[in-house]
């Protein structure tokens, strides 16, 4: 029987993004990562669940280099993000698409600029900038909302938003921290269907969330649990118990 | 940088001095200020030159009339003075007071920019070229002291003392040229900078995320180096429409200091104007360069 992501191992035997023995401590010396190791292949979707305090943002940022880890060490695409030389940050985070916790969008700007702000930054012709931002807003039904002002929208419709502007530049790492956190369902539907769209155009995604339902509706081939600094368990069908405790029911 | 990135910062810097209209304003005019200033020193400056290389072409005198004397003592003066051998030529200022005061007036439309013309006040000084270039010092400085001994007559400057002063007064008009334009210069440094600096603070929570996004410090601050190289432009047409409606309103052949002499050719105002220009947006730029680094968070 084949592992979770074995075939996207077999084609990318070199991985994409490395945490090798990670220590995290946080501000009142508590372990926010302790020697977390994982392993991520280029095109595999991930999904990363852990509750709150788990240390999924504090993971995310260090692979995105906000932050350098105490001890350890992160690689993505060959490089140590968090070691880069101010020079070089800019062209790694153009390759990374991030849905932020907090959304950081620009409030002033409208749902369009906002989207193909990534776009701006690499692509030289309008046109194909103008294609691939309708591309994303029509994929997540905001298309009718491209010249509003995002501070106008609501939190859900900014939600979307920012999966837009994450995906609209196809980066090749895609990070999720919490990427239906103001979804209903239909819409949790859409971003997953979006997600999973944008994985099969070669993205590496991981998705870090702390609802399993979220996870179970992604149903990545491998889905990561995250406790007390740790990856502790590996595979979807792991994930069903978590659900059902996390719904009362047992396993 | 691709081209669609700058069209949109362009438009984002738009949108910004739309937004903060008054704040460009203020900087606008105070740096267009400055620069009218410093164009101005820069024009006395050259005005300063031009007549001292005329004022130390000729040796000459200067007379200066008793308190008391009137025109007629000033004419028997000139009179006596055009016989005398060595005296080329003889120039009395303002040889009757009508005559002075139209002469003053006629090129300028208003009045009260000519400070201090008043009819009924007297003539007091002669000025008295001598003929022979070939002669020394010495030879001037005597034919001054005869200067001295005529009716009327309260101080001969002889060409010695002359040239000194007149010396004087050149490195002292370079120096203060020097130092207004450096003073002018330095606030509008710091006006365009705070402007950057206000932008900047405006745009904060923008700039962190397209710096998440992966734009470079450059592109993060693109839209603020457009903001500032417009002021300048705008800056540098107000202050040369200033200049030039100044130039056309007051031409002024009679002044005895000729501000506007540095621009007598079109080839001399084409150089003033693109030097007002480039001065002026490399100061507003370097003023936006600054309020992002570290000396100008000073004012945070």
């Amino acid at each position: 029987m084949e592992l979770p992501g074995e075939a996207s191992r077999r084609s990318h035997p070199i991985p994409h993004v490395q945490c090798l023995h990670l220590e995290k401590l946080g501000h009142n010396g508590k372990h926010l990562l302790s020697g977390l190791q994982l392993e991520l292949f280029r095109g595999e979707l991930v999904c990363v669940v852990g509750e709150m305090g788990s240390g999924k943002t504090t993971l995310l940022r260090l692979l995105l280099g906000l932050e350098s880890p105490d001890e350890g060490r992160v690689i993505v695409g060959g490089a140590d993000p968090s070691k880069l030389a101010p020079r070089e940050a800019p062209s790694f985070r153009k390759q990374v698409g991030v849905v932020f916790e907090d959304l950081k969008l620009m409030p002033a700007r409208t749902v369009y600029e906002n989207v193909s702000f990534p776009l701006l930054l690499a692509e030289s012709s309008r046109a194909l900038i103008h294609r691939k931002t309708m591309q994303s807003l029509t994929a997540l039904g905001l298309e009718q909302k491209a010249s509003l002002r995002c501070g106008e929208l609501s939190r859900c419709e900014q939600q979307l938003v920012a999966v837009g502007r994450a995906t609209a530049h196809a980066p090749l790492l895609l990070l999720g921290d919490e990427p239906s956190a103001h979804l209903d369902e239909s819409h949790t539907l859409k971003v997953v269907e979006h997600l999973k769209s944008v994985n099969l155009k070669g993205t590496t995604i991981v998705v870090f969330t702390r609802e399993p339902k979220v996870a179970e509706l992604i149903n990545a081939p491998r889905t990561l649990r995250l406790t007390g600094g740790r990856v502790l368990e590996v595979g979807p069908s792991l994930l069903r118990g978590t659900a059902n405790k996390a719904a009362g029911m047992g396993t | 940088m691709t081209w669609p990135f700058v069209r949109n910062a362009s438009l984002l810097a738009v949108q910004a001095m739309r937004r903060n209209s008054s704040a460009v304003l203020f900087s606008l005019l105070s740096i267009a200020l400055c620069l009218l200033f410093l164009a101005c020193s820069w024009l006395l400056l050259e005005s300063f030159r031009f007549h001292y290389s005329q004022a130390i072409s000729r040796p000459k005198a200067w007379i200066v009339l008793h308190e008391k004397a009137g025109y007629g003592d000033q004419e028997r003066l000139v009179s006596q003075l055009t016989q005398w051998p060595g005296v080329a030529r003889v120039h009395a200022f303002c040889e009757n007071r009508g005559g002075s005061r139209t002469e003053m007036l006629n090129p300028v439309s208003w009045p009260w920019w000519i400070p201090g013309v008043r009819t009924g006040e007297a003539p007091t000084r002669v000025e008295v070229f001598f003929a022979n270039d070939g002669d020394s010092d010495a030879d001037f400085e005597a034919l001054a002291s005869k200067l001295a001994g005529l009716s009327g007559v309260a101080e001969v400057i002889g060409w010695s003392t002359l040239r000194e002063r007149l010396e004087y007064a050149q490195s002292f008009s370079k120096w203060m040229t020097v130092t207004a334009g450096g003073a002018f210069s330095l606030i509008c440094l710091i006006v365009s900078s705070l402007f950057c600096r206000l932008d900047a603070s405006i745009r904060r929570e923008e700039r962190e995320v397209a710096e998440l996004l992966g734009a470079t410090p450059f592109q993060v601050r693109l839209p603020s180096y457009l903001q500032a190289l417009a002021l300048a432009i705008f800056a540098s047409i107000l202050c040369l429409g200033t200049v030039l409606f100044l130039l056309w309103q007051v031409e002024v052949p009679h002044f005895q200091l000729k501000p506007w002499i540095f621009l007598r050719e079109w080839g001399r105002i084409g150089l003033f104007m693109g030097v007002i220009l480039c001065w002026s947006t490399f100061l507003c730029l370097l003023g936006c360069r600054l309020s992002y680094s570290k000396p100008v968070r000073f004012w945070d």
